[in-house]
């Protein structure tokens, strides 16, 4: 009886059916499976839709003339609300509680539009270039905050410190600062009924000059305080905190920007070099990069460390290294001197220099520990030859295997006579340093 | 990527030792290696995951085909070693794979297609016979090779079967190629090895991977505690020979070509 080996079975079928008719009929199968599987799925779809049909069976109803009115009302009903909530308030609070002396531009200056272009052309916005030097970062903005907004709190939702975003310590010592260098009086306590927190008087001078008029009024002394300024601070709050609000929020990210930005200017002037004892002020360093790189200005740090390796402005003929640097700013700036390296490139040099030392170093204890081992393995065999029990077990682990007529004679020769001739004393080596078996 | 069916129609020619120990060494060779029990005796899965739990197995690989998100594949103590374990339960499979002959042909090919992208070698380890399951891992693979015991001329009978169910396959995988042969188990101090070797190099010209495995008690010292010679003895002797095996692998069937 003949039989078909599997291989045979496999030939056959294979003339019968093609691969690619089988794989297209297992397709047609999966389609098949899915289409089953997506039958089952249905019904459950069907009682979640329902909601959806009867929402837009609703909405059928309507004409799209009906909805559309529908909608605009729905938004207008939304949105006037809000605004008419605030801004007739505002605007007749400001009108009626003004004080007669107030200028009439009051009610109409303080627009949205211009809240908005507060932050970066008007008088009163916050510009971080015009800081004195004699303030750090956190103390200026305190004071433009103070300038425009008194009475202030400095802790809670409405206060400096969150609003600022500064500690409330800072802000407190900031506050002491401004005291001392003489930009404000002490802050003192207020409480008008309405108004209550912190006040101070500002010097208007030094202020005016940094930040333009504000409406603030100054705080008498704390006897009349109350009585004077009661409407004034009214009609400012409603005035001044609401766009002052505003800036805070938008300019915050830039605060922090340019903070960090003057920050890293004014170490590397403190800290370089070469240009510490150049008399380069940070205010110079403010107005080239507002003449030459109002939109980058860490470009001016770049030149300026470009400058540190550069003949003509290290070692100037006729002027002075700062002239040279204007000069050179006002033709467009330094190219990259050849052996400048950036800070991190300096670091990235001396890292790998220090990971090659070690790599050196490892290399060469290897090495040492490589001489050491094959003296400590020399001196062991020699040890080891030494005795002679520990050769005859050696001899007898070598004659376990496969021996070569010439090692049988030198094994014999040592038993006879005790030596070990070279042939040998290269199997006994080769048996020493076979590892041992796990 | 490439995927390799390893098997012999006699048992015990290594085919599960070779699977492993060459995915470990093609593993350590910087290589992503999936290597998948294609045998319900689930050799393979107790070497490379002892005290391993799983939730799915070839089982679910196989009869599961609709379901993308399943993670079949174990991971395995080697680094870029994983493992697609076998259960008993496969072995029930073999008569549906049966009634559905010839399209069960494909079931692995079209199973692999969902994870295959993922490695640089996919090797499966196939059982002693040659029957569907076997012909599953040939139609999805690129190519075959067969482990043969030096001293038996009973493996070399199953290789010569073998290489006649390669050639059957090809109707249906023309991709599918008889790599080579490996001799396994050779043990050089019997003249009979020597004999057989000389005897299948010369039959076998240009069809044998130059390393020849050579016998190691190690080796099934380490079946014995459940491990491979890598875990058991990282530095034995016969791990060369897997690692020069692998790299003879590599120039042949190269993961990308």
């Amino acid at each position: 009886m003949a039989g078909k080996s599997f291989a045979d079975i496999v030939r056959q079928s294979a003339k019968d059916n093609q691969s690619k008719t089988i794989l297209s009929r297992i397709e047609q199968i999966k389609e098949k499976a899915k289409k089953q599987e997506s039958f089952s799925v249905i019904p459950p779809l069907k009682r979640t839709e329902q909601p959806n049909k009867r929402a837009s069976k609703q909405a059928s109803k309507h004409t799209p003339e009906q909805t559309q009115p529908r909608v605009r009302e729905q938004v207008f009903e939304q949105v006037p609300k809000q605004v008419f909530e605030q801004a007739p308030e505002q605007t007749n609070t400001q009108t009626s509680k003004q004080a007669p002396t107030q200028p009439n531009t009051h009610t109409t200056t303080h627009t949205p539009e211009q809240t908005s272009n507060r932050t970066t052309e008007q008088p009163g916005a916050f510009n971080p270039l015009k800081k004195p030097s004699d303030l750090k970062f956190n103390q200026y903005q305190i004071l433009h905050y103070i300038y425009f907004q008194r009475p202030f709190k400095v802790k809670g939702p409405n206060g400096i410190s969150s609003l600022l975003n500064i500690k409330y310590g800072t802000v407190r010592n900031s506050l002491e600062s401004l005291a001392r260098k003489g930009y404000i009086s002490k802050p003192f306590s207020i409480n008008d009924g309405i108004n209550n927190g912190s006040t101070c008087l500002v010097d208007e001078n030094k202020c005016f000059k940094l930040f333009g008029p504000t409406e603030t009024e100054q705080p008498d002394n704390r006897a009349t305080e109350q009585a004077t300024t009661q409407p004034h601070n009214y009609a400012t709050k409603q005035t001044t905190t609401q766009p002052g609000n505003c800036t805070t929020a938008q300019v915050s990210s830039s605060y922090k920007l340019v903070s960090k930005y003057l920050n890293k200017l004014t170490n590397y002037l403190e800290n370089s070099s070469f240009w510490s004892g150049q008399g380069l002020s940070v205010k110079k360093c403010e107005e080239w990069i507002k003449e030459f790189y109002p939109d980058d200005p860490e470009a001016l740090i770049t030149q300026l460390m470009f400058a540190e390796k550069t003949e003509t402005v290290l070692k100037p003929k006729t002027k002075t290294s700062v002239h040279v640097f204007y000069g050179c700013l006002l033709n467009g700036g330094l190219t990259r001197p050849k052996d400048f390296e950036f800070p991190h490139e300096r670091a990235l040099r001396i890292k790998k220099q220090e990971i090659e030392n070690q790599e050196k170093a490892l290399a060469e204890i290897e090495l040492l520990r490589q001489k050491e081992k094959m003296i400590a393995d020399q001196l062991a065999f020699n040890d080891l030859l030494s005795n002679p029990e520990n050769v005859d077990i050696l001899i007898n682990e070598i004659e376990n295997k496969f021996l070569t007529p010439k090692t049988k004679i030198s094994i014999q020769t040592y038993r006879k006579t005790g030596k070990i001739d070279s042939k040998l004393e290269n199997a006994l080596k080769r048996e020493f340093d076979k590892p041992d078996e796990e | 990527m490439k995927i390799i069916t390893i098997g012999n129609n006699k048992g015990g020619t290594g085919k599960t030792t070779i699977t492993t120990h060459l995915g470990v060494a093609l593993s350590k060779l910087n290589n992503r290696v999936l290597v998948i029990d294609n045998d319900s005796q689930c050799n393979a899965t107790s070497l490379l995951l002892s005290g391993v739990n799983f939730k799915y197995s070839m089982y679910d690989f196989l009869t599961d085909s609709k379901d993308d998100k399943k993670e079949y594949e174990v991971s395995t103590s080697f680094q870029n070693l994983y493992c697609l374990p076998n259960t008993v339960d496969t072995s029930g499979l073999s008569l549906e794979f049966t009634k559905k002959y010839p399209d069960s042909l494909f079931t692995m090919k079209i199973a692999l297609e969902k994870i295959q992208n993922k490695y640089d070698y996919i090797l499966i380890d196939c059982p002693p016979t040659l029957d569907v399951t076997m012909s599953m891992a040939l139609c999805a693979s690129h190519a075959a090779i067969i482990p043969i015991e030096v001293g038996s001329l009973h493996s070399i009978d199953g290789l010569d079967k073998c290489l006649d169910l390669i050639g059957a396959m090809q109707e249906f995988n023309p991709q599918l190629n008889f790599l080579k042969l490996v001799m396994n188990r050779a043990d050089k101090r019997t003249s009979i090895s020597k004999i057989m070797i000389d005897e299948i190099k010369r039959n076998y010209k240009n069809e044998y991977f130059e390393t020849i495995i050579s016998v190691c008690t190690a080796l099934q010292q380490a079946e014995y505690l459940r491990k491979t010679l890598y875990e058991y003895s990282q530095t034995h002797i016969s791990l060369k020979l897997y690692k020069q095996l692998a790299k003879e692998l590599l120039t042949l069937l190269p993961a990308k070509g």
